[in-house]
């Protein structure tokens, strides 16, 4: 099969962060693929390792956090490989990054106009005055009104909608192939995150930019993403085409994560159902399946061994014994 | 029974609160921010109001205006009939029984000093219930009510995860049997599967002790699913009151509907298409004359710059300040 190699390849990654209590694994063994132009929608709960897998993909874990083993390929190269310069001019160029809090994520003490120009300058050999005109153009780009005055403001004078536009003017000037958001709506009103969505979905489909969109809120994984992968203790239980998943949740965890919505009952009022139990701690996972203290269907190997993410149907990857036909066929028997 | 008829729980008439705000040099310049603007709005026994909004909307000053945390700077407030304003503080304190707030941050809004068995022994001692033992009982049965296990009370509030830290936010609302909960966002801050949970909570503990809320939320999913009216406040007003159903059905105000078409839907079937609003929310320092809204209203109109609509009836029982509803 003639395939083109995926514009990212994540292989058995593993992020540790080595404390006091001993070393926590926060991304454990996570594979993961994109493809050039998709939108990866990359959900779980909060300390499920979604943040991290982006930051090690940058190269930015914050100590004492770092990647113990794996691959991080991007279009070919390992990452993990690469002296700290390559991957300096790879970041924020061909790789760049959008965070939930546009107000700590830009410095205060400079005009937004020159923090965006500052991302041209230090990719290419521009005088101030073109990087400037670039920024404005950027800024203009990213639906800013009046962007030429709005480029010598800081950035406590704009409001939290305007800040989120700034960074991805930021993120998005150097026409980057991979667009990491985390969180990116997370903080802004209802109103101003429909805005926000949607600029980010134009300039994809304008830029052919790969976007991976990290984020706890699944209605706005329904509306964004090509595919999704959910992730939990620090692993991809599952990974489906958007509608397939939405449709057809075939890991415990993403069923009972889609039927506790409150959108998603089939009627106002009445209880919703839950996931029992909480999230463990990193260094208090069940032995076998990292979801199995929790799950609803836990059967006979789900507790010896971790199941392997493997393919079930064409594009759908889920990690648990239940879709796993050796093991199906046991469950059945018993 | 008709809705009409019972008698409001809360009743705030004509409310506003301003605050005065300090700008410019050593503060040369004063003026004042409008949080709520002549605001009424009854909260009935026994139903959840929904309170929805954009930030700075004023649906938590509203919150807290009803709890008496903030002194109205005009109009009035009714709990029961009676005015807040009208109460010394002995009268106020007995009031406070009867309504409780749960925050939205169940980390800030607990005393990490504090076990969870004498955080939640406060309000009894406060109102001098029952002696030492009869208190520890009380607690313990509390604790098994949210969820939690007696034994809990002893631990420390950062002993919890955030969906526990928030069951004793909910037992410490409750352990006075308050009529009135006025829930801040009470699950905004939680996981989806912890939320649900909180929810659940909630939605039987209302069925249980006969509890009315005062739901101040942003998601309009949960209100939805949990609220028999719903409140629409923008900067500062409530521009519409409807029943949840209302909703859905078309005509409603044009922020509730952009409101209701901006919240994205977890069915990756039904994808929106444009943002249906532009611009950001003015700054309550300033607000705008007319219609607050009809500076990024797709159907604003001349009048709208000049003249403010005032909340008026669409139908029996909604409320809508839209000069073009119906």
């Amino acid at each position: 099969m003639a395939q083109a190699p995926p514009l990212l390849a994540i292989d058995d990654l593993v992020a540790v962060f080595d404390g006091p209590r001993g070393q926590l694994r926060a991304v454990d063994g996570l594979d993961l693929a994109m493809a050039g132009g998709e939108i990866l929608g990359l959900v779980g709960e909060s300390g499920c390792g979604k943040s991290m897998t982006a930051l090690s993909v940058l190269g930015l874990l914050p100590p004492p956090g770092r990647v113990a083993a794996g691959r991080i390929l991007f279009e070919g190269q390992d990452l993990l490989e690469l002296p700290s310069r390559r991957l300096r001019e790879l970041r924020g160029k061909a790789i760049s990054m959008v965070f939930q809090e546009p107000m700590t994520s830009l410095n205060p003490v400079f005009t937004v106009g020159r923090q965006v120009a500052e991302q041209v300058l230090a990719h290419e050999e521009l005088g101030r005055k073109e990087a400037w005109s670039r920024a404005v153009d950027m800024l203009a780009r990213v639906g800013i009104p009046d962007p030429a005055r709005r480029a010598g403001d800081f950035p406590h004078q704009l409001s939290g909608g305007l800040r989120q536009r700034v960074m991805i003017a930021m993120a998005l000037i150097m026409k980057p192939r991979l667009l990491m958001a985390d969180e990116p709506t997370t903080a802004l009103d209802v109103t101003i995150q429909a805005q926000i969505l949607g600029l980010m979905q134009d300039l994809q489909r304008q830029s052919g930019a790969s976007i991976l969109l990290i984020t706890h809120n699944l209605a706005v994984v329904a509306q964004m993403a090509d595919r999704v992968a959910v992730m939990y203790t620090g692993r991809i239980l599952e990974t489906a085409p958007v509608k397939e998943l939405f449709a057809e949740p075939l890991h415990p965890y993403t069923r009972g994560l889609l039927s506790c919505l409150p959108a998603r009952a089939p009627r106002p009022g009445m209880r919703l159902p839950t996931i029992p139990g909480i999230v463990p701690a990193l260094d208090e996972l069940p032995p076998g399946c990292a979801f199995s203290d929790r799950c609803p269907e836990r059967f006979g190997p789900c507790q010896k061994a971790e199941p392997a993410l493997r393919e079930v149907a064409p594009g759908r990857l889920v990690r648990c014994y239940l879709h796993h036909h050796e093991q199906r066929r046991t469950r059945r028997a018993a | 029974m008709s809705q009409a008829a019972a008698q409001p729980l809360v009743a705030l008439q004509a409310v506003s609160k301003h605050y005065r705000v300090q700008r410019g040099f050593l503060g040369s310049s004063r003026q004042s921010l409008h949080a709520l603007d002549q605001v009424d709005l009854a909260v009935l026994p026994g139903e959840v109001l929904g309170l929805v909004g954009e930030s700075g909307c004023g649906k938590s000053t509203l919150g807290r205006m009803v709890m008496r945390l903030e002194e109205p700077s005009a109009g009035r407030v009714f709990f029961d009939g009676r005015d807040l304003a009208s109460l010394d503080r002995e009268g106020l304190r007995g009031l406070r029984r009867q309504m409780q707030i749960v925050f939205q941050d169940p980390v800030t809004s607990l005393n990490p000093r504090l076990t969870v068995g004498s955080m939640l022994a406060e309000p009894f001692q406060i109102h001098r219930q029952g002696g030492r033992r009869e208190i520890k009982e009380r607690v313990e049965a509390l604790l098994t009510e949210v969820g939690l296990r007696p034994e809990h009370a002893r631990r420390y509030p950062h002993q919890f995860s955030g969906g526990q830290r928030q069951r004793i936010g909910i037992a410490r609302a409750l352990a006075l049997r308050p009529r009135l909960v006025v829930a801040d966002e009470p699950v905004s801050a939680l996981d989806v599967s912890i939320q649900a949970q909180v929810l659940n909570l909630l939605m039987d503990l209302k069925e249980k002790m006969g509890l009315t809320y005062l739901f101040v939320a942003h998601d309009l999913s949960v209100v939805r699913h949990l609220c028999d009216r719903v409140a629409v406040m923008y900067l500062g007003k409530v521009v519409e009151i409807t029943p949840v159903a209302g909703l859905n059905q078309a005509r409603a105000h044009p922020y509730t509907e952009a409101l209701l078409k901006s919240a994205p839907v977890a069915d990756p079937q039904r994808r929106f298409s444009a943002p249906p609003l532009a611009g950001d929310v003015p700054s309550p320092l300033n607000p705008p004359p007319g219609c607050r809204f009809h500076t990024r209203c797709p159907e604003a109109q001349e009048v709208c710059h000049r003249q403010e609509p005032p909340l008026t009836p669409l139908g029996p029982d909604r409320l809508c300040a839209c000069h073009f509803r119906p």
